[in-house]
């Protein structure tokens, strides 16, 4: 008996020696997302989960509502008369992630829309980690039963590959778009099993040491991965060097499906970029592998040169010892510039309210 | 492979689990550190196992002739397959494109080895053993030279021919250096030169003296191991107890620490700063020399902290390497405390043929010079070896002109005043080294210079913190060392504190190792 609570005490103690280690040495952000399987088979946010993501840098607050929204109110389907819609699907970044509500990108277009004469609702259907092949099975069974005007796909360099590697979708012999597996649900099941229990939930948002050990373990992964794979790298050094088209065809055709069952629906579309960040006055856009004409036909929009306009060594777009995310400062950046470009879209003219 | 990679943890938990069941057969065992060490070796690079495989047929046969014994028929046939075949075996395995001469060379080898040996063994008494001592000498130097040096004296002639107007074509090669030549080289030269000076009995058991000289934890950088301190350990059944096992793995954690969590995360700093000294500010300059001070010790002491813990799980003992080398006062005390292996084999085999210090003065330091400008050049084929020996021989006989070491030995002052002169002389010796280390990782002169001219005022630089956070546990844990008198203190701790800095150790090598995934640098000696 002495002799197990001597034990029990032994790892206790680790676990708080761990923690202090990696406060004091490691301070690691407590980035918890809740997620879980929609019903047509790719990931959603739970309803109603409310959580708390804190990093160095910041500490907010996660509000969820009922319908899987990043909002603190609820949108029925039917949307009011002259009024309008605009419909957002991305990952973290649109969700909003390190900043608060009020300083998302959802919150600021809608306010500076309003501001400005435009009677608009921005609903953000965002979810972290999603892809354009998740964004679009979300829109065909969920996002068009609100009757969007506008619909935005959020567009980063990860869903390159990300669109790969869900096999949701593929290009077929005939070089048209063909739908593969009817799921994609990285670890949601033993996400669930996980998030029923009181103490998981306690940890992915309060223990740094739980978060420094999963990113940790990911990081080893990875080089063991890289490790095995390398041998074959050198062999087949040729084919390394060939460039890959398949993911961006991939890509741009489930951007075009996007944009044909939009404007099926009487919504337009477009594609917004978050370029990748380099350091605090260097950017990377990567919408220049699409072809000018593509880029037109898809209108995709980056915010690119207002944000080297913008950039400052002192300010801070992108926040750095979270995960990446845009700080408060570069949603609105992002907010300004996409607001000019929607201007110039006119898409939004008729249902400006002339004062 | 690298100790520091998970092929070598899995190579070593199945090498181990097999050295167990074999716990009570020395030859198998003997046989298994063999293989083991071979596929080792062999995974960097299969075809610079046959160096390895004619330095140590080479030597096993020159050192029974200098005794006067010899391998019987069927051992020399044996011997010349185990050379033939298994470079026809190792050759095979890769697609390289000059198999055929190389086997042929191998053939001439093997052919004149049979002749020369029975010539060598009709000579007289004398001469024979001078003539057996001289055949493997020549072997070894041979390949390491031609291995290591060749290209570096090839240019460094043109070079000089240049500079007298004479034009010489170039005859480069393209070699690549084999990994740890030099110490294996040295190591198996130690044996045949001690069993001429009859300080040892040559061994007739082929297998373990092949596993002692390809003996893996220490084969590629050390520490160099002397035939009469291993070579036994090989001829009793080993087996490790509990505490072996427990040290020698504490001592593989502690070592890969240094590694990847200190020596790795100080050398961003150190490469910045060097590839472009000339930006650099003062501040930025010093913290790099201090970065690469601290660099190379870790990474150093900890390959050979990590070679002692596996060998002794293995049940071996392999000499110490580093002894808190950073306190050391004068010259002399560094080099006892630094690569101590290296220099005793220096002061072995060089210094003391040379002539030691028993004749004049002058001779004594020209001795000091020549050890320490070759002992730099040990290290690489490049004249900032070269200098930082040179360097190291300087300091070493400008200390002992002025008698430092007597004097240290034969003061009589309270001990607080030794203490407060020994804190004035490892400071001024630390400043020494620092400056040592700068014309060891400086890639030219001129980097010298940036260095020594741009170093001119104290200015603090973020590095510094850096530096900081990384060194703190090091110096915390040589303090313990000290206070104990111990190297390895855990044991005179309560178990409190040991299971405190035992976490510690671990949490750091799980959080705060380098991403970089360094070689270790002595790997290019």
């Amino acid at each position: 008996m002495k002799k197990l609570l001597y034990a029990i005490f032994l790892v206790c103690y680790c676990f708080v020696f761990g923690e202090m280690f990696v406060r004091v040495f490691n301070p690691t952000p407590l980035m918890p997302r809740y997620v879980t399987a929609a019903p047509y088979g790719v990931r959603m946010n739970v309803p109603n989960a409310q959580y708390w993501q804190t990093t160095p840098e910041t500490q907010v607050q996660i509000r969820i509502n009922a319908q899987g929204m990043r909002s603190d109110k609820e949108y029925p389907f039917k949307k009011a008369e002259k009024e309008c819609r605009i419909l957002l699907y991305g990952d973290s970044f649109f969700m909003g992630y390190e900043v608060d509500l009020k300083d998302s990108f959802t919150y600021l277009l809608e306010q500076k829309l309003n501001a400005e004469g435009y009677p608009c609702e921005v609903i953000n259907l965002a979810v972290s980690g999603f892809g354009t092949a998740e964004m679009l099975i979300a829109l065909q069974n969920e996002g068009l039963k609100y009757q969007p005007d506008v619909v935005i796909f959020q567009w980063h360099s990860t869903d390159l590959t990300d669109n790969v590697r869900s096999m949701l979708f593929k290009i077929n012999a005939e070089n048209q778009l063909v739908r593969f597996k009817a799921n994609y649900l990285p670890a949601i099941k033993i996400r669930d099993w996980l998030s029923q229990f009181t103490v998981y939930r306690w940890l992915i948002e309060n223990s740094q040491l739980y978060s420094a050990i999963r990113e940790a373990a990911a990081k080893r992964i990875k080089a063991i991965l890289a490790s095995i794979r390398q041998p074959n790298k050198a062999i087949t050094g040729k084919v390394k060097k060939r460039k890959n088209v398949y993911p961006r065809r991939l890509s741009v055709s489930l951007l075009q499906e996007a944009k044909r069952i939009s404007n099926g629906n009487n919504a337009q579309f477009g594609a917004l970029e978050i370029p990748d960040r380099i350091s605090r006055t260097k950017f990377v856009s990567h919408l220049s592998k699409f072809e000018p004409e593509v880029r037109k036909q898809l209108n995709m929009f980056t915010p690119i040169s207002n944000f080297v306009e913008a950039a400052n060594p002192e300010v801070k777009i992108y926040f750095e010892k979270g995960h990446s995310h845009l700080t408060p400062y570069g949603n609105s950046l992002l907010t300004e510039y996409f607001i000019s470009e929607l201007k110039a879209t006119n898409w939004l003219k008729d249902f400006r309210i002339k004062k | 492979m690298l100790f520091n990679s998970y092929i070598f943890v899995l190579f070593f938990v199945v090498f181990a689990s097999l050295y167990w069941l074999l716990r009570y057969r020395l030859q198998s065992q003997n046989l298994l550190i063999l293989i083991g060490s071979y596929i080792f070796y062999g995974w960097w690079d299969e075809r610079f196992l046959i160096l390895i495989m004619i330095s140590t047929v080479t030597d096993y046969v020159t050192a029974l002739g200098i005794v006067k014994e010899k391998p019987t028929f069927r051992q020399g046939i044996g011997l010349s397959l185990f050379l033939l075949l298994g470079s026809a075996f190792l050759l095979s395995l890769g697609s390289f494109s000059e198999t055929a001469w190389m086997l042929g060379l191998l053939f001439v080898f093997v052919g004149l080895g049979w002749v020369v040996h029975g010539k060598l063994m009709q000579l007289e008494e004398k001469l024979r053993k001078k003539a057996f001592v001289t055949v493997s000498v020549i072997v070894n130097l041979g390949i390491l030279g031609f291995f290591k040096y060749f290209n570096f004296f090839i240019d460094s002639f043109q070079q000089s021919a240049a500079i007298l107007g004479w034009q010489v074509d170039s005859v480069t090669l393209n070699i690549v250096l084999p990994v740890g030549i030099s110490f294996y080289t040295f190591q198996t030269m130690s044996y045949t030169i001690d069993i001429y000076r009859k300080r040892f009995k040559p061994t007739r058991q082929f297998v373990e003296f092949a596993a002692f000289l390809s003996f893996f934890p220490q084969l590629v950088a050390g520490p160099i191991e002397r035939a009469k301190h291993l070579l036994p350990q090989f001829k009793r059944l080993r087996s490790p107890s509990m505490i072996d096992i427990r040290t020698g793995l504490w001592l593989c954690v502690w070592g890969l620490y240094k590694k990847v969590v200190i020596a790795d995360n100080l050398a961003p700093i150190v490469n910045r700063v060097f590839a472009d000294p000339s930006v650099a500010s003062s501040g930025e300059l010093m913290a790099a020399v201090l970065a690469f001070t601290f660099q190379i010790y870790c990474d150093f002491s900890g390959y050979s902290d990590i070679a002692r813990g596996l060998a002794r799980m293995l049940g071996f003992d392999i000499m110490l390497n580093f002894n808190i080398p950073y306190i050391a006062r004068t010259p002399s005390e560094f080099w006892r405390r630094w690569h101590i292996s290296l220099s005793t084999w220096l002061r072995d085999y060089l210094y003391i043929s040379l002539g030691g210090n028993r004749w004049s003065t002058l001779i004594t330091y020209r001795n000091l010079m020549l050890t320490m400008l070759l002992g730099g050049l040990w290290h690489g084929a490049a004249w900032n070896f070269v200098l930082w020996g040179g360097y190291h021989g300087l300091i070493l006989v400008i200390y002992r002109k002025l008698n430092v070491d007597d004097w240290l030995s034969q003061r009589t002052a309270s001990i607080l005043i030794q203490r407060l002169q020994d804190i004035a002389l490892i400071f001024v010796m630390f400043i020494l080294t620092l400056f040592g280390w700068l014309f060891f990782r400086a890639s030219s002169l001129d980097t010298v210079w940036i260095f020594v001219t741009g170093i001119n005022t104290l200015e603090y630089t973020p590095y510094l913190a850096t530096i900081a956070f990384y060194l703190w546990p090091l110096l915390a844990f040589q303090a313990l060392q000290l206070w104990f008198k111990n190297l390895e203190p855990l044991g005179n701790v309560n178990w409190f504190l040991r299971f405190n800095i035992q976490l510690f150790v671990l949490f750091s090598l799980l959080f705060l190792f380098s991403q970089g995934g360094q070689q270790f640098i002595y790997f290019n000696f």
